[in-house]
């Protein structure tokens, strides 16, 4: 038996083995297991347990011995071996960094990328040592998500940043799966962690440009749209959100177009097709104009945009960018300067039909004397200076105070014979041209002929507002005295008409001048809602 | 003796001085005055009331555009022409075909263009 199975260079040991049992009454192989070599019948050796104990039956020694081929369990043993090696030799070549964990979430294993990078070994990181090397900041969510992890015997996923051995910052994405044993207790965790941190820095660059560009964009008063190939608004500002009335939301599903630009102010449809700024993207190029738009509220306002193609890294057009910018101001300015000019025309216009009138009426059947001109140039002096007045009033009305008192100016230096007195309100700017005028007349008159030719001569000029019955009546009194012994004039001129007919037909009232031997009354009696502006 | 003798003429005109020059070359040009008007209903009330041949009617008067007192001269089949400072531009569209005067005019314009209402009838 012994020649049999036990291969030869087992033989002589044997043998001992068994003397010596047989002497001593012990042996090293007997009552328990050995692994040992035994030789197959086809020659070969196979590997197997042996167990052998010795049996006294009626004095005789026995040897009873079990065999049994472990020929299969050794090769799996040493291909698990192998597979050992090889996984190790993978983990420890391996750019990511592998751990496992045990079903209480301890660390129990990490490769040598893992090792290398936090400098330490794994049972530094034992009983949540992994703590120091996970940033302070994010200690908390990643444990919580440990804890859930372990809590619902799910999959382990975090992101979090830490701490190398070398003190620097890194963003890690761990991802761990859980192992069951066979009963299907949770065994633990077998995870990997990738470096994201360049990643994680490209993010943050982009979300800095994106917030800069936000910044920059919701800032801008120019309101900005962007379109895809379908004219649809991907991208509006928030200075487009205010022009339009609309967010982005509410222009979806359908063009653009058809939400802010849809119908012309006439009331008419206003087909896409049609519309220029939408032509930028067929046809490829800058448009620019004026459009009228449809605000949310339905009111139409004039913009001006800008529409260009926004195109992709092969030049291939895949949207349009549009800038458009209320311009219902700057209409209106336009419009009101064109009003403005109008306005100007017709009064210069006007006033050189009242200096035709007032040259008609001055040299009236006269060959031009020294005296016309000089009466002239008085009534344009007085023209002039009703202007400036106005003028300085933006031509919207003017106090009867300060106008009687610019009117009388030319006649009232160094002299203390005036006395002007009068409740002030606002005249129309048509009515305050007549009365300068009509002032002019009066005080010339005096000037040449009246209270101002003496030196004891003195000029009154008063007014009030006298309501009578439910009318408030406007009575101004030019009152002369002192002055030389007045005769009434032979013949109707320039001024006696001007205040009679005009300052009157001007007024809506009634102009009365009475030659008193003592000196001129002229007595002025009108309407006060004709003179207000 | 001129087809101007005794045109009985209305002005509508809301500045005096003016008025009061074309009132002088009206009667220097033999028409008879029959009318001056400052204000719309006033003049509104003359056109009314009077036998009028012709009319000079100032385009704006005292802000408003003196269009009814054209449609009422019109409806009473009286000629007349505007005035106006504003130029071609401040006249109406219905008026297309009624001669304008422009401001500052000149005694021989008024005749002229009185002469051509009084041959077109």
């Amino acid at each position: 038996m012994t020649d049999l199975i036990v291969p030869p260079r087992y033989r002589t040991a044997h043998i001992e083995g068994v003397q010596r049992y047989l002497e001593t009454g012990t042996g090293p192989v007997l009552g328990r297991r050995i692994e040992i070599a035994a030789l197959h019948k086809a020659g070969h050796e196979c590997s197997v347990e042996l167990s052998i104990s010795p049996v006294t039956m009626d004095g005789e020694t026995y040897f009873l011995g079990f065999l049994r081929d472990i020929t299969e369990r050794k090769q799996s043993e040493q291909s698990l071996r192998e597979s050992e090696a090889h996984f190790q030799i993978i983990a420890d070549s391996s750019p990511a960094l592998m751990w496992q964990a045990n079903e209480s979430g301890e660390l129990v294993f990490v490769n040598k990328r893992h090792e290398d990078v936090f400098g330490c070994e794994v049972e530094t990181l034992h009983s949540f040592g992994w703590r120091r090397v996970v940033h302070p900041d994010d200690v908390d969510a990643f444990h919580s998500e440990l804890m859930r992890a372990l809590a619902a015997r799910e999959s382990f996923k975090a992101e979090a940043r830490f701490i190398s051995a070398s003190g620097a910052l890194l963003w890690l994405h761990c991802e761990g799966k859980p192992r069951f044993q066979e009963d299907g207790a949770l065994a633990g965790y077998v995870g990997v962690s990738f470096d994201v941190t360049e990643e994680k820095s490209a993010l943050g660059a982009l979300a800095e440009t994106q917030r800069r560009l936000n910044a920059v964009l919701n800032n801008a008063s120019v309101a900005i749209f962007l379109m895809d190939a379908n004219q649809h608004c991907v991208y509006m500002n928030a200075a487009a959100e205010r022009l339009t009335g609309f967010s982005l939301h509410e222009t979806q599903g359908r063009p653009l177009h058809d939400v802010i630009h849809h119908t012309r102010p006439d009331g008419s449809h206003f087909p896409l097709h049609e519309c220029a700024i939408d032509r930028a993207f067929p046809q490829n190029n800058n448009q620019q104009g004026e459009e009228v738009f449809v605000h949310k509220d339905g009111r139409f306002y004039p913009v001006a945009f800008t529409a260009s193609p926004v195109r992709d890294e092969g030049s291939k057009t895949v949207g349009t960018i549009i800038e458009v910018q209320d311009i219902s101001e700057r209409k209106r300015a336009e419009e009101h300067q064109r009003l403005l000019v109008d306005e100007l025309n017709h009064r210069v216009k006007n006033t050189l039909a009242i200096i035709q009138s007032i040259a008609q009426q001055t040299f009236k059947g006269e060959v031009a004397t020294a005296e016309a001109r000089a009466a002239f140039e008085g009534r344009l002096a007085a023209l002039a200076g009703a202007h400036n007045l106005l003028t300085e009033q933006r031509w919207e009305s003017v106090s009867i105070v300060a106008l009687v008192k610019d009117a009388l100016k030319p006649f009232r230096a160094g002299t203390g014979r005036w006395a002007i007195d009068g409740t002030d309100f606002q005249i129309a700017p048509k009515t305050a041209v007549t009365l300068t005028l009509a002032m002019n007349e009066l005080a010339t008159n005096a000037a040449k002929y009246g209270a101002l030719t003496s030196p004891e001569g003195r000029v009154e000029v008063s007014w009030k507002i006298q309501p009578i019955g439910a009318e408030q009546r406007l009575r101004l009194y030019w009152i002369e005295r002192g002055g030389p012994k007045v005769t009434p004039p032979s013949r109707h001129g320039f001024g006696t008409r001007m205040l009679q007919r005009a300052l009157a037909s001007e007024l809506g009232g009634k102009v009365r001048l009475d030659f008193r031997a003592e000196g001129l009354i002229c007595d002025v009696d009108a309407p006060l809602p004709g003179l207000i502006a | 003796m001129s087809v101007l003798t005794g045109m009985r003429v209305l002005i509508v005109e809301d500045e005096p001085l003016i008025a009061m020059t074309l009132e002088d070359i009206l009667i220097d040009l033999g028409c008879v005055v029959v009318g001056l008007a400052s204000r719309l209903n006033e003049a509104l009330d003359l056109v009314r009331r009077l036998e009028v041949d012709a009319a000079i009617l100032d385009v704006n008067i005292h802000g408003e555009k003196s269009f009814p007192v054209a449609s009422a001269l019109q409806q009473r089949g009286a000629r007349y022409v505007f005035a106006t400072g504003y130029g071609l531009q401040g006249v109406g569209k219905g008026f297309s075909n009624v001669p304008v005067l422009q401001k500052p005019y000149s005694q021989a314009q008024i005749a002229a263009a009185l002469e051509a209402l009084a041959n077109a009838r």
